[in-house]
């Protein structure tokens, strides 16, 4: 640089910037300090203020001269730069995601279970509120599934039944899990949480969590079997992707047996898993077929799979059965 | 790729022509699955489909067809960019998109607030505003409701649809109309501009003012604007000296290589604070103190030699009215001239070109320039100071 600056005094320099900038007091165009007062202060010149100087008619909508083409656009550039520069650091998250995951390119598949389960489409008339991600739906059913039989205490059953989508949130689990249980059809504390609710990824977590420990409620209910000398019969029916299965236990005390009868909507077994050992009952095509439990006595306990006959790795649907006093 | 043949038939076949285009044009760039394709090239046409017949202006055309096609091409670019861009960087260049538009806004005006209280006010603000597009999406195109993206493509198109929804334009009282992401980021700072005295939640639906239920983005509207040559009140302003100064300024910095000083510059008109320059151009206080002089010894140069008539002009100091300077001071100006430099200001007044001057005074070119320099100097610093109007040396 040559020395032509120093010719012109730097209030004069000041002076020129300033009227560049639109500023009415020369001394705001000195060096863009921070206001006194700190940062978070009020200015006279803020940032939406119609100011004389910035805007030919005084309209902050018409203002021009910060609003050239050639200015915004520079500007919009800019920042956008430096935020996507921090976004790729800490990539933000998009609603349906609960972590930075893959798309693939090639391939068709769901990213989320490779084979599609054929038990889900009863979750999807389970009568709740808004419809759950198929992601959320097979995560609640599997977990049930291991759960249902095994843990007694309801409320428990509950908050393990969703605690892996939660992490971190035992408090308010807990707190759900006491509302849904005491929860009936007409339940004001039940519809003020969930309302309004449009779908599942807009939900709080408070929401969210409420929703499936309904989801897990309706599922525990459909996944026992419990049958005694006051109730000789159960009947369960399970929507599944080939069609309705239904399941018939009937219960004779005397005898202490117990007979199961299902009706398959397409080729494939019921297994009866119990202390003495295990039966199976299997057939090619859609109909039905019978097991025998013949040591069915009170507090005894069997798991129930249902199995279709069909390619790929497909999990079984489990059900408890329990004889009660 | 379609010759003009071709494109001109799709031009004139419709929706579903539309459709095949787009199909086809995805399966050629991409490597996701005809169904995909075909679903979301579905789903784009709609979108024009719709917007096309909801306009008046478009159905006065008499090219519904054509502007379909330009619309759809549009959307195919901009789905195909962040297609190419991939997952990671795609929602990285959105979420930067999104954030500098807001980035005004998130704060209630008349606050300083600093960059880091920006950007945590951004990320908030944008969580909930994914959520809401993401509705929006499900809501106006033909899917399920628990639809979410899961291969590359599909992902590409939504954070395409996010980019264009936040983008549309709601109109406001008074023929004017803002961004969407815009109002709800004013919404968000707790702040309402005083325009708004209508419901924005219903506008956002697309309650528009002459009948467009779907409200343009921003590259829509400019082709219409484009095509048609209207002049909207709101767009049109003569542009004012100051504008040009900048504008050339601007010009002037860029051929002189210099970047920095135009983004100095462009965010100090921005009104941002020292610290959020240092912060979004990445500068230590000492490089932006550097840029700081650096961008005053430019706008020197600039202000008194590459475009002095023009930034006299502006200031009300062109030589038609003596520099600026007051009678007396003019007389004490030309009084302390030697007859040389007499004679350059004559010369200038007459308007002569430079090289023609120069050699009128037998002077090299840039060596005339140079004294001119030096007089507008000492002109400047008897106009602004006025107590030093002595003609003495104005070293410092």
């Amino acid at each position: 640089m040559n020395s032509n600056l120093d010719g012109v005094p730097q209030d004069v320099q000041h002076w020129l910037f300033g009227q560049l900038l639109g500023e009415a007091d020369a001394a705001d165009a000195a060096d863009a300090v921070d206001p006194p007062g700190g940062p978070m202060a009020a200015t006279g010149s803020g940032l939406d203020a119609p100011s004389a100087s910035f805007s030919q008619t005084g309209d902050p909508m018409l203002d021009f001269v910060d609003d050239l083409p050639v200015v915004r656009d520079r500007y919009l550039a800019i920042v956008q730069a430096r935020l996507m520069a921090e976004a790729e650091r800490r990539p933000p998250l998009f609603p349906w995601e609960s972590e930075v995951q893959d798309y693939p390119e090639v391939y068709d598949e769901p990213m989320v279970g490779q084979v599609p389960n054929p038990w889900l489409p009863q979750l999807g008339a389970l009568d709740l509120p808004t419809v759950l991600p198929e992601a959320v739906m097979a995560h609640v059913l599997e977990r049930c599934q291991t759960l249902v039989g095994q843990v007694t205490q309801k409320g428990r059953a509950l908050m393990e039944a969703v605690d892996a989508l939660f992490p971190g949130q035992e408090a308010l689990m807990n707190q759900m899990a006491g509302r849904v249980l005491l929860a009936t059809a007409r339940d004001g504390v039940m519809k003020k949480t969930l309302e309004p609710l449009d779908f599942y990824e807009g939900a709080t977590t408070e929401q969210q969590i409420a929703l499936t420990m309904l989801a897990a409620q309706r599922l525990f209910g459909s996944l026992s079997l419990e049958l005694g000398a006051r109730s000789p019969r159960c009947d369960r029916q399970w929507l599944t992707a080939f069609g309705v299965l239904t399941l018939r236990a009937v219960y004779d005390g005397d005898r202490g047996t117990l007979a199961i009868e299902g009706d398959l909507p397409c080729g494939g077994a019921l297994t009866l898993e119990t202390d003495g050992g295990s039966t199976v009952a299997q057939r090619t095509e859609a109909g039905p077929v019978v097991l025998q439990w013949t040591e069915a006595r009170p507090q005894a306990l069997a798991s129930l799979l249902v199995t279709f006959a069909v390619d790929g790795d497909v999990p079984p649907l489990r059900f408890a059965v329990t004889v009660k006093d | 790729m379609l010759n003009p043949e071709e494109m001109s038939g799709v031009a004139s076949g419709g929706v579903e022509a539309i459709v095949r285009y787009l199909e086809e044009e995805f399966r050629s760039a991409t490597t996701a699955s005809p169904r995909v394709c075909g679903a979301v090239a579905r789903r784009l046409a709609d979108e024009v489909r719709r917007i096309c017949t909801e306009s008046q202006r478009i159905q006065a055309s008499g090219d519904v067809d054509g502007w379909m096609l330009q619309l759809a091409r549009h959307r195919l670019q901009q789905c195909l960019r962040y297609y190419q861009r991939g997952a990671s960087r795609g929602r990285a260049e959105l979420h930067g998109t999104l954030s500098a538009i807001v980035y005004r806004y998130i704060a209630p005006p008349r606050t300083r607030a600093s960059y880091q209280a920006r950007l945590t006010a951004i990320e908030d603000f944008l969580q909930g505003f994914y959520v809401e597009s993401l509705n929006a999406f499900r809501r106006e195109n033909d899917v399920p409701e628990t639809y979410s993206p899961r291969v590359l493509l599909e992902l590409a198109e939504y954070m395409a649809f996010v980019e264009r929804y936040a983008k549309r334009r709601i109109p406001l009282p008074g023929r004017r109309s803002q961004q969407l992401a815009i109002l709800r980021a004013q919404t968000f700072a707790k702040q309402q501009p005083p325009e708004t005295s209508i419901d924005i939640e219903r506008a956002a639906e697309g309650g528009g003012s002459d009948g467009d239920a779907y409200t343009w983005d921003d590259a829509s509207v400019q082709q219409v604007r484009d095509v048609m040559g209207a002049q909207e009140s709101t767009e049109v302003a003569d542009a004012s000296l100051r504008q040009r100064v900048i504008e050339e300024l601007i010009d002037y910095l860029r051929s002189k290589k210099q970047e920095e000083c135009v983004d100095y510059l462009v965010l100090r008109l921005k009104d941002m604070t020292t610290a959020e320059i240092e912060a979004l151009l990445n500068l230590t206080p000492r490089q932006r103190d550097y840029l700081q002089q650096r961008f005053r010894y430019h706008l020197i140069r600039f202000a008194l030699q590459h475009r002095w008539e023009l930034v006299h002009q502006w200031l009300d100091a062109d030589l038609g009215r003596n520099l600026g300077l007051l009678p007396q001071q003019w007389e004490v100006f030309w009084g302390a001239l030697a007859p040389e430099d007499q004679a350059l200001v004559t010369g200038k007044r007459s308007g002569l070109g430079d090289r023609e001057l120069a050699q009128q005074l037998g002077l090299g070119l840039s060596q005339m320039q140079r004294q001119w320099f030096k007089l507008l100097e000492t002109a400047w610093e008897l106009r602004n100071n006025p107590e030093s109007g002595t003609g003495e040396s104005t070293d410092e």
